[in-house]
């Protein structure tokens, strides 16, 4: 069930609305939320449950064993837990990955295919509700958590449907509150401003996202033909698709948890305007981002030690962090790429290149710079495979020539460039969603309404959001 | 209330993490709030002022509610909101409705916009001057069959009314559709009937969207097919095909007769004149280039989930029989052939069985309907040959008149 169809804007967010306002024990409703959230997850294939049950029950029994233990058995409660979690991720996103890249190995040293093909069904999700659940195990065995207070509430937090597909990413702390102490009173400031994100969310996802992906997609089918523009403007559509398409999704989460009481995390602020790759990662994927901060750089020891030290730290954990959106080398590359940038920028800024607030020209310039360098970095992302991101990234370097004015037209089009003019127009002037202040004045309601009214009529043929895939 | 850990054993990496974060490092730039965000204290307030409050990760904050004070004007802002919202959509669909460009309501005060074969066909019915005396009934695999041989042949005019991907279904529409148009004619009917015009398959989209033929699959099937395609009616799409209907209807109540669909052409008598067969063919796309595909399509076909007749489909198949005998007419059913490599490979995968299944179920009916069978599939049963095939299932003109010939001559006052 998407959030943009109808079947969920229709039947269940309004069904899950009125049981959780109407239930009158707030034990009760937590309960409906969990049970609604399985309902929601089991909607796209119920074989994927029993794994998101084993999860969440291995992690709460795994925090309060921790939170009741000394010594090695707090260690020992913890690497259960990581074991536990760590392992699912293994087994159901990475096995198929490692036998092949294993079998590429062997098939190169003349060893043949040792290993059969595996085709293991990702459970949808699986990323995402991992880290959140882990995150509360290791939280508890840091001291900056206590256990979940019921299993109820833990089931709640790591399966609550805004969130469980593709985030953000919360912690218990953000959430677990909420949860054990819900807003009692259903208010309209909570309506309006849920209805606002979720506004925001369906116009980005439906009417800027899907527009943008079938050019995008004709672009990166066409890999071959592209010349430097094409190139650039195949790269730049797939940074505007995916930004719409993954803060759509995120904004929409926001506005269904406001319309339940419930205030999820901040995932986008407006990254696209960031003047250094490392502001970069403090406004993209905000919940991943501050999650591999507080779990892998610093548990790897982070900027202690040294510049190289620093260095390591940073390169591991972005590759890690590509890994985890995905299987595929291209994602192993590009997590090594943010790695080297943030490498390059943490040297950079050591020697002191970065000084005090900068001449709004400089800014500019740092914001442009920082632009090409994501822009770039999305390219492994988007290609399916390393050979395209060779030809693709090999285009916007000239390797393939200028395009015609002929080639231009054809795989480009006034269409697409106009829609990437607008879309920088926007992603450079409008404010962020989440700075937006509104008073409830007639006129923006009338604009907020035709703005749903408008992207429900183009709801009829959603693309799935591209972060589901992770 | 605020959470104090016991463990002793968890302060120091608390403490670590906590210092790695205040001095000034790199994690501390990647907590700084970016740019001029204000990271407003809101998130921190707890619902409950007893309750431990919601902690948002260094450097993140939670939602905020973006929408003012002033109490009273906060209900009527969502509903509004709401109006707003549903008068935009409510006016959309309703004017899709009325226009219904894809024939979903089924109001028909406009000509649909998007064609299919088998609308087309019904719009060539629709401009005959005079009721066929023959008509041609099948799938694709038909569409070859020239009525202009068998009239020149009977000295009647015919009519090919097979549409691609045609099933019994289609056959009862059509049959429905020129009875109801010819009332008072007694036409023939040349079936060519595919084995597997008897796997289960949905309706087609093109008979549900054309209103003239959809009109005769029953009130049940039409409301829950309706239903299903409500959603068409919310949507821009559908506005932008409502409003091309509307420009292309000014002036011009009735549609007017067409003979094309996209590249492929029609004769007014329903022949396909050139379809993508032929433009594979002047491409130098041939049989041998495309023999391969369609194996792979049979293949995919008698692996899949053909295991048995359709009950739907024999349904359709025997009210088509009972209306046809009751216009007066005993249809001749032909089964189709396949190209020869084709025939060869998918045989064993099942095809044999449900040929006999056919076979069968044709038996059973022989003592209550009246209908001549023909067994051409295979080419020397009507002296068709193998290179006369677009690919593995399409005859080309070549064969379907040697087919026709050889109707005429074992059926010999059938088609008269």
């Amino acid at each position: 069930m998407l959030f943009a169809s109808f079947t969920f804007l229709f039947a269940f967010l309004p069904a899950v609305l009125l049981g959780w306002w109407l239930l009158p024990r707030s034990s009760w409703r937590v309960a409906f939320l969990a049970l609604a959230s399985y309902v929601f997850y089991g909607w796209w294939d119920w074989r994927y449950l029993p794994l998101l049950w084993a999860v969440t029950l291995s992690d709460f029994f795994f925090c309060h064993f921790i939170g009741r233990s000394t010594g090695r058995r707090r260690t020992l409660g913890l690497v259960g837990a990581l074991v536990v979690d760590l392992g699912a991720l293994g087994v159901f996103k990475y096995t198929g990955f490692f036998l092949s890249s294993l079998n590429g190995l062997g098939h190169l040293l003349g060893a043949g295919r040792p290993f059969p093909a595996l085709h293991i069904l990702l459970p949808v999700g699986i990323s995402f509700y991992v880290f959140s659940s882990v995150s509360c195990t290791i939280d508890v065995y840091r001291g900056r958590q206590r256990p979940p207070r019921s299993l109820l509430h833990f089931a709640a937090f790591v399966a609550m449907f805004p969130r469980l597909l593709a985030g953000p990413i919360a912690r218990y702390g953000e959430l677990g509150p909420q949860l054990e102490r819900p807003e009692a009173r259903f208010t309209w400031q909570m309506a309006g401003s849920g209805l606002w994100f979720l506004a925001c969310g369906m116009v980005k996802k439906l009417f800027i996202a899907d527009v943008l992906a079938p050019h995008v997609n004709s672009l990166f089918a066409h890999n071959a033909q592209l010349g430097v523009a094409s190139a650039w403007m195949a790269a730049l559509g797939y940074t505007m698709q995916l930004y719409f398409d993954f803060s759509g999704y995120s904004d929409m989460a926001v506005g269904v948890g406001l319309l339940m009481g419930l205030r999820l995390p901040q995932n986008f602020n407006s990254p696209y305007k960031s003047a250094s790759v490392s502001e970069f990662w403090r406004r993209w994927h905000m919940t991943l981002s501050f999650w591999v901060r507080d779990y892998l750089f610093i548990s790897l020891g982070g900027s202690r030690g040294g510049r190289w030290r620093t260095v390591r730290n940073l390169m591991i954990t972005m590759t890690l962090a590509g890994l985890w959106h995905g299987s595929g080398w291209t994602y192993v590359l590009w997590g090594a790429i943010w790695g080297a940038y943030l490498s390059g920028h943490t040297l950079v800024r050591r020697r002191g290149a970065e000084r005090g607030p900068d001449a709004p020209w400089l800014r500019a310039l740092k914001r442009g710079v920082t632009f090409i360098l994501v822009i770039v970095a999305w390219v492994p992302f988007r290609a399916p495979s390393m050979a395209v991101t060779g030809r693709v990234l090999g285009a916007m370097i000239g390797l393939n020539g200028i395009d015609s004015w002929k080639s231009l037209t054809t795989l480009v089009g006034w269409r697409l460039a106009a829609m990437l003019g607008a879309a920088l127009v926007f992603v450079n002037a409008a404010p962020n969603t989440w700075d937006v202040r509104l008073q409830p004045r007639k006129r923006y309601a009338l604009a907020i309404g035709l703005l749903m009214g408008a992207s429900i009529l183009m709801i009829n043929h959603p693309l799935p959001f591209l972060y589901l895939q992770f | 209330m605020s959470f104090k850990h016991p463990a002793d054993e968890s302060k120091p990496i608390a403490a670590e993490s906590a210092s790695l974060q205040a001095n000034g490092s790199l994690e501390e730039e990647w907590s700084r709030p970016a740019g001029n965000d204000p990271r407003a204290d809101e998130s921190r307030t707890p619902a409950d002022p007893g309750a431990e409050p919601a902690r948002p990760a260094k450097g993140n904050r939670l939602a905020p509610f973006v929408v003012g004070q002033g109490a009273g004007r906060k209900a009527s802002f969502v509903l509004l909101l709401f109006l707003a919202a549903a008068l935009l959509v409510g006016a959309v669909a309703a004017f899709n409705a009325y226009v219904d460009p894809y024939g979903t309501v089924g109001t028909g005060a406009l000509p649909p916009v998007t064609w299919t074969d088998r609308s087309l066909k019904v719009n060539l019915i629709e401009h005959l001057k005079r009721a066929p005396g023959v008509v041609v009934l099948g799938s694709s695999r038909a569409m070859k069959v020239q009525p202009s041989l068998i009239t020149s042949r009977t000295g009647v005019p015919a009519f090919n009314a097979a549409v691609s991907s045609g099933k019994p279904v289609d056959a009862w529409t059509f049959v429905s559709f020129i009875h109801a148009r010819f009332p008072t004619a007694h036409s023939k009917y040349l079936w060519l009937l595919d084995i597997e015009a008897f796997r289960q398959w949905p309706i087609d989209p093109g008979l549900l969207n054309t209103p003239q033929l959809a009109a005769y699959l029953g009130t049940g099937t039409r409301l829950s097919t309706r239903l299903g395609q409500l959603p068409l009616l919310f949507s821009w799409a559908t506005f932008w095909k409502s409003l091309q209907s509307v420009r292309r209807a000014q002036g011009q109540p009735q549609a007017a007769l067409r003979t094309t669909l996209g590249a492929t052409q029609f004769a007014p008598d329903g022949f396909r004149v050139l379809d993508y067969h032929d433009q594979n063919l002047a491409k130098g796309r041939g049989l041998a280039k495309e023999l391969p595909a369609t194996i792979r399509q049979g293949i995919a076909t008698y692996r899949g989930d053909y295991s048995r007749l359709d009950p739907t489909a024999e349904t359709y198949f025997q009210r088509t029989l009972a209306l046809m005998n009751s216009l007066g007419d005993a249809p001749v059913i032909v089964l189709t052939p396949m190209q020869p490599q084709m025939l060869a490979t998918v045989a064993p995968l099942g095809y044999d069985a449900r040929y006999r299944d056919v076979l069968a179920y044709l038996h059973s009916l022989k003592a209550r309907y009246r209908f001549e069978q023909l067994d051409f599939t295979h080419l020397s049963s009507f002296g068709g040959r193998a290179a006369d095939f677009y690919d593995g299932y399409h005859m080309t003109v070549a064969n379907t008149r040697r087919l026709v010939n050889a109707v005429l001559l074992k059926a010999p006052g059938a088609l008269r």
